[in-house]
């Protein structure tokens, strides 16, 4: 889709479903793997901040 | 009911005169008596020996300052005691006692992240690259022994236990030739404070090549422990961890380097320093 399709696909507007952030969420199937992903990677955020302390200092 | 007569406790003091005078003229209850007095002389020294035996010389230590979400590198300053006489000395026991944030429940155990406040990690000394290790919250906690604590909340670290017998010789470390072998995580063992860099021992083994019918090289080595001014293995920095980076400190340089109770430092073995092995760091107590 180009910039010149886009009033074409404005005149659909009033068909086309409720696009919002909520209804996205609860009804897009990115939702399937959207949410999980977001837990596991706030998950391993927080377990890093518990993993391997700083290495020894200078060179080796 | 009325005040007793004048009378009346004299007559009682008379009689409880007549009743010891009795208790001493007879063996046995002379023996009761003699037991009596033992069980409460010994009841009486336990009680003012307790308190010493268990608060011991640690927590007379300043308290290490524990910054929210920083690493911390910590020591114990003596033979640790967990949170009763009777308790194992493992990293829960011994850190409840330094700070009631540090819960058993709380501790980082690899799948309690979201929930998790602190975890220690040491400095495991294999020879062939160094690495570190978390420890379980079972793990005993070792007299002179060196961690990295981090924590999720601010706080203090002070260790409960008993004096440290001198001299104090470390296990098996590090300080070898190359790579990550080259640095020791060390603490003072001592609730004293401070204890000079100066003061540790070092057994060195001093390579020397002779000959054997003239032809034939060998090598022997000093077992006699020396400090780091005396050898040129050790290097003369020791480094600090401020919370966010290191700082060094030197043998000769104001001020110099030392080792607070309660806290470890890193030491460092110079490059290819072939004579150092496994150090076993030994200090008196100051």
């Amino acid at each position: 889709m180009d910039v010149d399709s886009k009033p074409a696909a404005a005149a659909h507007d009033a068909a086309a479903p409720d696009l919002s952030r909520r209804r996205f969420v609860t009804t897009s199937s990115k939702a399937l793997y959207l949410a999980p992903t977001l837990i596991l990677l706030g998950s391993a955020t927080a377990s890093a901040q518990f993993g391997s302390p700083p290495p020894p200092p200078g060179p080796p | 009911m009325s005040a007793p007569l004048k009378q009346d406790i004299h007559a009682m003091s008379n009689t409880t005169a007549l009743h010891n005078a009795a208790i001493l003229r007879n063996p046995k209850r002379l023996h009761w008596l003699h037991s009596q007095w033992l069980a409460l002389a010994a009841l009486l020294m336990t009680a003012a020996l307790a308190p010493q035996a268990f608060a011991a010389s640690c927590t007379g230590t300043s308290a290490l300052t524990l910054t929210a979400t920083q690493w911390a590198m910590v020591g114990i300053p003596c033979v640790p005691v967990g949170i009763s006489p009777i308790a194992p000395a493992n990293v829960g026991n011994v850190f409840l006692f330094s700070n009631p944030n540090m819960t058993t429940a709380n501790y980082f155990n690899g799948t309690n992240a979201a929930t998790a406040t602190w975890v220690l990690w040491k400095r495991t000394y294999t020879g062939t690259g160094d690495s570190y290790t978390r420890m379980a919250v079972t793990d005993l906690v070792e007299t002179g022994g060196a961690y990295w604590l981090y924590t999720t909340v601010n706080g203090t670290y002070r260790v409960n236990g008993t004096a440290t017998p001198t001299p104090f010789t470390t296990p098996a470390l590090a300080a070898q030739a190359s790579g990550t072998n080259r640095y020791t995580l060390y603490a003072n063992p001592y609730a004293t404070n401070p204890l000079n860099f100066s003061a540790l021992l070092f057994p060195i083994t001093v390579p020397f090549i002779g000959t054997i019918n003239f032809s034939t090289a060998f090598a022997t080595s000093n077992p006699t422990p020396v400090p780091p001014q005396s050898n040129s293995y050790i290097s003369p920095e020791v480094s600090y961890w401020n919370g966010n980076t290191y700082f060094t400190r030197s043998l000769t340089s104001s001020p110099v380097a030392t080792f607070v109770p309660n806290q470890a430092a890193w030491i460092k073995a110079q490059p290819a320093s072939a004579a150092i092995n496994n150090q076993r760091i030994t200090a008196d107590r100051p």
